[in-house]
């Protein structure tokens, strides 16, 4: 039997989850099966802590703090990433396999040379948009930082990509 | 020209909608989550009542200096009898029960074990607090038994690894068996692991996470006294 919890979880998942895969196959760097990993986890996170994420003056903040803390915890289990053993539920990626151009091919390949939390700042603010403010909230650090991050992460992937990279923020 | 936006995008690709199959999976993850983490917050409760009152008979009981620690799982840590070591690392014995995949002779000084069960054993400093999901952890142990931020963990290598080993092994002597320290390849700054040969040919695996400090002297120490039960599991990854 569902509680309120469950239902208004439910409806969640059932609203956001195909975001949450974009957002997180972009945190990942394209990896799709690491990429739904990180959903689970994430939404995983969120249902235990669902009254506080309710309560929360600012909820897509706070699912970003959850997501980017997420992503920070798949380093925490470097060996391996644990599965929990499910009964019925298919291991399979849901996100699209993405564009396999050259360019994506690219992208890809310099967003695996960042560090995690450089490429989420990337991602925040090129291409959610996000100010430095709400990015730096969502990485937990502080504006300066997001400032010195996205300006290394973009130099890092002109070197990939080439001189031509253009971003709407620069 | 395309932008970074564009490139992003077909990155991000074109997820579907979620099935309804997925969203019960989630439901039942989160379900099963909040589940483990109210056991553990009553086994932790319990723990805590039973440690205040080891240290209450303690106060009022003259004798030699005796610790107890709380544990996720009920067992309880008592480190009594200090060893030779550096002034930093002192082994102590630990008499804790020990009843999964792994056991262990001795802990550091100030260590405890966090958790074990048939797949892994960790390892963390005494007092470590719940993760706060919306805090940025950096190298803080939590008390997560299944976290290893921070922490040392002792597992058996992973079954698809089939006793391959990763990066370049840097042989070391563990005791009487041989033992490998690697790097695993993409975990920069995260750690180290050691490969101790066992005799059934699977190799036990020691991870050291980079911020504790451990030098490989150290943690050969360590590694000496760990054993691997007969109930231990193999992961997969």
């Amino acid at each position: 039997m569902r509680s309120e919890r469950d239902e208004q979880f439910h409806r969640f998942v059932v609203s956001r989850r195909s975001g949450l895969v974009r957002t997180a196959t972009l945190l990942t760097a394209g990896d799709a099966h690491l990429a739904e990993d990180l959903v689970q986890s994430t939404l995983t996170k969120l249902y235990v802590a669902w009254p506080a994420f309710q309560r929360a003056d600012n909820p897509d903040g706070y699912l970003r703090r959850v997501l980017v803390n997420a992503l920070t915890d798949e380093r925490r289990r470097w060996w391996r990433r644990r599965e929990e053993s499910m009964a019925d539920v298919p291991d399979l990626p849901a996100a699209e396999q993405a564009a396999h151009g050259e360019l994506a091919d690219g992208l890809r390949a310099a967003l695996r040379q960042l560090p995690p939390r450089m490429r989420a700042a990337l991602v925040f603010r090129y291409f959610y948009d996000l100010d430095v403010a709400d990015t730096a909230d969502a990485l937990g650090c502080s504006e300066g930082t997001v400032k010195s991050q996205t300006a290394r992460a973009l130099d890092r992937l002109r070197v990939v990509i080439g001189p031509s990279l253009s971003t709407a923020h620069s | 020209m395309t932008t970074l936006r564009d490139q992003l995008a077909d990155l991000a690709g074109s997820p579907g909608e979620p099935t309804t199959v997925q969203a019960d999976a989630d439901l039942a993850r989160g379900r099963a989550a909040l589940r483990r983490r109210r056991v553990l917050q009553s086994a932790a409760g319990s723990a805590l009542v039973v440690a205040v009152a080891a240290a209450t008979v303690g106060l009022t009981t003259a004798g030699r200096p005796t610790g107890t620690a709380p544990q996720a799982g009920g067992t309880t840590v008592a480190a009594t009898t200090a060893t030779a070591g550096t002034a930093a690392f002192d082994l102590v014995s630990y008499t804790g029960k020990q009843p999964a995949g792994f056991s262990v002779d001795k802990v550091p000084a100030g260590w405890e074990v966090q958790g074990v069960t048939e797949g892994f054993m960790t390892l963390a400093p005494v007092g470590a607090k719940p993760h706060n999901s919306a805090v940025p952890q950096g190298d803080v142990a939590d008390s997560d038994a299944a976290s290893f931020v921070g922490k040392v963990a002792v597992m058996l290598q992973s079954v698809d690894e089939h006793g391959e080993m990763p990066g370049k092994p840097e042989r070391v002597t563990v005791g009487d068996r041989t033992g490998f320290f690697v790097k695993r390849p993409g975990t920069t700054g995260d750690g180290v692991t050691l490969f101790v040969k066992q005799p059934n040919g699977i190799n036990l695996e020691i991870q050291v996470w980079d911020g504790i400090g451990w030098t490989h002297d150290q943690i050969v120490a360590f590694a000496a006294g760990v054993h691997v039960n007969p109930n231990a599991k193999q992961g997969r990854g």
